[in-house]
């Protein structure tokens, strides 16, 4: 240990002092440079294209993805759009549909309630017309049993008129026929 | 032979006749003596009675009571078929025999007997309405209750109880 301490010391001052102490050795800074525009080369050269052409696919592929997306959106905008239309569609169609259910049913309601008015009417109609029917034919009986009446007690009065009436009721005929016109 | 011609041809038989006015008056009596008759009628209507049945017992019962004149124009009659016309051959005979002395017959109906006076009456009063002589023909029915009915022709005047009950009656029924 104490042999290795000693050689560094040696090369310590063999090397110099300052700003020596700072800079590469000549050969060594060549080298470098060398080494630098060695490798710099091959990153121009082949590196950075790859690397461009990587960059640059990805970027179209990106773009690619954004066209996309974009149809893919408007696609959906459309599909959206013919929903949109096809709901409202469906929804006239519905509500025409109920417009001409509802009329239906209005006229259906009407036809009824005009039936049942003349149903009743009717009924109403017939109710008087027997009243009127049934009147009648009493009227008509009572006349008929007030004429046979009426013509029974003038048959039974006339039944009974002595020869010296029936005489008069000649002689009175025979008189008003000469003075008639 | 309608019964109109057959009438005229027995009106002809008896205006020729020597004794027309009695002959034409028995024809009439018995013509309404049978048609007042019913069961008469009936007689005179059924075909399966042979025509010289019918005459036989016309014969039975007229012959002691009419001339032969008239008891053959009787025959005559039911002979040619026309027992079932007896009442419009009544009714003919009458007018026509009214119409060769220049009169109208008058069909009189009434429910007693008119007496001379009436019927003079009555034969006045329509000659004065219808211009021309009247012969009347009587029948009396009490089914007519009381009044008088006169037929000449077309014109009928009509006085009966009956009519005018029916007329009232009807009047009465149609209220």
């Amino acid at each position: 240990m104490t042999l290795n301490l000693n050689v560094f010391y040696a090369e310590a001052e063999e090397a110099g002092s300052g700003v020596d102490l700072l800079l590469p050795a000549t050969s060594e800074l060549v080298a470098g440079v060398a080494a630098f525009a060695i490798v710099f080369f091959f990153v121009w050269k082949w590196a950075l294209p790859a690397l461009n052409t990587t960059l640059e696919e990805r970027a179209a592929s990106i773009e690619g993805q954004i066209e996309a997306a974009e149809a893919t959106k408007a696609e959906a905008e459309a599909t959206k759009a013919e929903y949109a239309k096809l709901v409202s569609d469906a929804n006239s169609e519905v509500q025409k549909i109920i417009d001409e259910g509802k009329a239906a049913a209005e006229k259906v309601k009407e036809e009824i309630i005009d039936q049942a008015r003349q149903d009743a009417e009717a009924i109403v109609e017939k109710a008087k017309s027997d009243s009127e029917a049934e009147k009648e034919r009493l009227s008509s009986e009572i006349s008929s049993q007030v004429a046979d009446l009426s013509l029974a007690i003038s048959q039974k009065v006339a039944a009974s008129m002595s020869e010296k009436d029936q005489q008069n009721l000649i002689d009175k005929f025979i008189k008003d026929m000469e003075t008639s016109s | 032979m309608g019964t109109e011609s057959f009438s005229k041809g027995l009106v002809e038989i008896i205006s020729s006749s020597d004794d027309s006015v009695k002959i034409e008056e028995e024809f009439l009596q018995v013509l309404q003596v049978l048609n007042s008759n019913t069961e008469a009628l009936d007689v005179f209507r059924n075909f399966g009675i042979p025509a010289d049945k019918k005459i036989e017992a016309i014969s039975s019962i007229f012959s002691k009571r009419v001339t032969s004149m008239t008891l053959d124009l009787i025959t005559l009659t039911i002979s040619q078929g026309y027992a079932d016309n007896l009442s419009d051959i009544e009714q003919q005979v009458s007018n026509y025999i009214a119409e060769k002395r220049g009169a109208a017959l008058a069909k009189v109906i009434s429910a007693v007997e008119l007496n001379d006076s009436t019927q003079n009456d009555l034969k006045a009063a329509l000659k004065s309405k219808l211009g021309r002589d009247i012969e009347l023909s009587l029948k009396v029915d009490s089914s007519v209750i009381g009044g008088i009915k006169v037929s000449i022709g077309e014109r009928t005047f009509d006085g009966l109880l009956s009519s005018k009950f029916s007329d009232i009656q009807t009047v009465l029924e149609g209220r």
